[in-house]
């Protein structure tokens, strides 16, 4: 932020969220409170050219859908109970090609759980949420660094796929206050939309195969828009399983494998001569760095792999654990959702994840399960152990 | 069973309120106490059902079945509650923001069901829960968090919306006057069909003190030249500016869902259904 240099603030990541997300082009916010997810609704109230409440979070998600179809960027933050009632609606954006961004703030559930406690529990839920199974593009923050620059990356990304984007985070990494420089965060260029250029006729389905179709808004005044949630063909008009209807959905997978190859976000720190690697991602990855500084200080070389495009799940991240014939998963959550993510069912006995409820996993945590896993069999068929690529 | 003899701290649970000192919804939990004991009803024969919200916390402070469900649920869960076991009593407790935002699409169908329970409905204008954002009852000139300039949109008017499909019975009280309130939730609770109580039940913290005194410059009693039994009169209460009348606003004889229900399953037995041969019958096809 070059207007800002070397300016040291007390603030939260909720505002460097909204901040980052309106230079990107964002317009339009929409809220339905929900704790954790408030102050970002609250500074976006003072910050946005328009924030409208909602009265539900069904409905957040159709003004958004409205808005976009109109060509508004809209936002909004919410936590899992709201998040899950706008399932349907983010599979109709999803299907409608509809650009904007979700603000997931997880805490603790199942259900309404508790409000003022964070967790990572929602990785998979969001791994299976488009129908199908089709991949919607999840970016997640690890420090405030990232909450800016990933907020204007899911914009711009958001904008590029014309697709809902999700920012995964949790309770206290928008809600704990720092004394922070902004001179530290780089300008956002204001995102653009993949606009209709042609004075051809316009076909709002009609696109180059795995890529979105050129956008014109609602009310554009000289080509006709229609947007579909179902099943449809090029013109926007609903089609049963026809050639070209199918062909028109299985872009919506294309697409986002394409077009997600350019924002495959993550912080690898190689220790030399080290055979464990410790993976993370979101507000865990704050402990990951202290515990690895502590384990080097006790000469003992751990790398890190802190992942920041969640979903689809980087390859090249997936190369790197390979590499290790010992592997770390650390993440608030019992059952080991991004283990499961990598993994499967098949888990093998060279990775142990480092899980817990409730509270956020310390510096220690991750210590103490390092040292279980040093005492662990390795993997032998990982590089680091001479093994194949398999 | 033996004969107990209830008095209102019978119906007092172990844990101590979390609400904020002065908070309105202290007067309803006393007059729900006292109310429960006028009707000298058994632990076991109530159930209270709530959604989310600071109001919803109210089941947990109460020695009786007791539910949170989720964020605007109450009605449908007290629905279930209440076909399963028609012997109980059934309060469903919830916020102006459970009940009339996120939750408000299941307040005309209750009302048309007429099921026999009891809603209390504890509005403070406000959604307190999560600090002080706008809520569907909040007036123009009120700022909140999220409407720092004031509101944009009118509010709702939960009496007209009950009135207009159809409750049964309809009335108002305010939690700073206890005595009425426990007299509104006695009658809301004998009252035989689906009843909905508008408690207004101010929040200290995002509203102000202000509005306890507010309600109470605006209240009026309703007098006896209201009669209950008129829609007339009652339209006329729903839709007055400028005070708030409190009492009991409107209340008529309809048969409820579980009696309409009970002679639909008469119906269907006469018919054969719920027998697998007879069903089996009805598929037969030719040879
Ligand atoms: C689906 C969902 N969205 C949002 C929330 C967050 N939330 C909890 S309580 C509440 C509103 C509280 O307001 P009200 O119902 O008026 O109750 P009060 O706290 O004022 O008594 C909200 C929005 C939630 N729990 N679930
Ligand atoms: S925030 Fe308001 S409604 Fe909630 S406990 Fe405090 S005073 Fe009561
Ligand atoms: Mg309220």
């Amino acid at each position: 932020m070059s207007e800002l240099s070397s300016r040291r603030v007390l603030t939260d990541a909720s505002r460097l969220i909204i901040e980052a997300a309106v230079r990107a082009g964002a317009n339009v916010f929409v809220g339905y409170p929900i704790t954790p997810a408030n102050w970002l609704y609250h500074y976006a109230t003072q910050r946005f050219p328009t924030t409208l409440p909602a009265t539900d979070e069904i409905t957040t998600l159709q003004w958004m859908a409205g808005f976009a179809t109109a060509g508004k960027f809209p936002v909004t933050a919410t936590s899992f109970p709201g998040f899950a009632l706008m399932v349907e609606s983010v599979n109709m954006a999803y299907m409608m090609e509809l650009p904007m961004l979700i603000v997931l703030v997880q805490r603790l559930g199942p259900s309404t759980g508790s409000a003022t406690t964070g967790a990572q529990g929602d990785l998979l839920l969001l791994r299976g949420v488009i129908s199908g199974g089709y991949p919607l593009p999840v970016f997640s923050p690890s420090n405030f660094e990232d909450c800016w620059e990933l907020t204007g990356r899911a914009v711009a990304a958001s904008l590029q796929m014309r697709t809902p984007v999700v920012l995964l985070t949790s309770k206290e990494m928008v809600m704990t206050s720092r004394s922070f420089d902004l001179s530290r965060l780089p300008d956002i260029q204001q995102a653009a939309w993949p606009e209709y250029r042609s004075a051809n006729g316009y076909l709002p389905y009609r696109a180059k195969p795995a890529e979105p179709p050129p956008f014109l808004p609602v009310g554009n005044r000289q080509h006709q828009v229609r947007i579909n949630a179902s099943t449809h063909d090029a013109s926007g008009l609903i089609r049963k399983a026809t050639p070209e209807a199918l062909a028109n959905t299985r872009r919506l997978q294309e697409k986002i494998e394409a077009g997600m190859q350019k924002h495959m976000l993550f912080d690898y720190h190689a220790a030399p001569g080290s055979d464990t690697l410790l993976v993370t991602y979101g507000v865990t990855a704050e402990a990951a760095r202290d515990a690895i500084r502590r384990l080097r200080e006790h000469g003992r070389a751990i790398s890190l792999l802190v992942v920041k495009t969640l979903l689809p799940f980087p390859p090249e991240a997936l190369a790197i654990l390979r590499r290790y014939a010992r592997v770390l998963i650390a993440e608030e959550n019992l059952s080991g959702l991004l283990r499961e993510l990598i993994y499967g069912q098949m888990t093998p006995a060279s990775v142990l994840g480092v899980n817990k409820i409730g509270k956020l996993i310390s510096p220690e945590d991750i210590v103490a399960g390092y040292e279980k896993l040093s005492s662990m069999p390795s993997n032998p068929n990982s590089e680091a152990q001479g093994g194949k690529r398999s | 069973m033996e004969a107990r003899n209830y008095s209102p701290k019978d119906f007092r649970s172990d844990i101590k309120p979390v609400w904020c000192p002065g908070c309105g919804d202290f007067g309803v939990l006393n007059a729900l106490y006292q109310a429960l004991a006028k009707l000298q009803l058994p632990h076991e024969d109530v159930a209270i059902v709530s959604g989310i919200g600071c109001s919803s916390r109210l089941p947990g402070y109460v020695k009786t079945y007791g539910f949170n469900s989720i964020h605007g649920r109450a009605l449908p869960v007290a629905q279930g509650v209440k076909l399963a076991r028609p012997e109980t009593t059934v309060i469903a407790v919830a916020g102006d923001g459970d009940g009339l935002s996120i939750g408000a699409g299941h307040f005309p169908h209750m009302a048309r069901r007429n099921i026999d329970l009891t809603y209390i409905m504890l509005d403070n204008s406000i959604y307190g829960m999560t600090k002080g954002q706008m809520s569907p009852t909040t007036v123009e000139e009120q700022p909140t968090k999220t409407t720092p300039y004031g509101m944009v949109e009118d509010p709702i008017n939960p009496v007209k919306l009950a009135l207009a499909y159809g409750a049964s019975f309809i009335a108002r009280s305010f939690s700073g006057n206890i005595k009425h309130t426990v007299q509104m939730i006695i009658q809301a609770i004998q009252h035989p069909g689906f009843s909905f109580l508008h408690l207004l039940s101010p929040c200290v913290t995002f509203v102000g003190r202000d509005q306890f005194d507010l309600i109470r410059s605006l209240s009026v009693d309703l007098g006896n030249e209201h009669d209950p039994t008129s829609v007339e009169h009652a339209w006329r209460v729903a839709e007055e500016v400028g005070r708030i009348s409190m009492g009991v606003i409107f209340e008529a004889d309809k048969p409820t869902f579980e009696q309409r229900y009970e002679h639909a399953k008469q119906l269907a037995h006469q018919a054969g259904d719920g027998d697998f041969r007879n069903l089996l019958k009805k598929y037969r096809v030719a040879a």
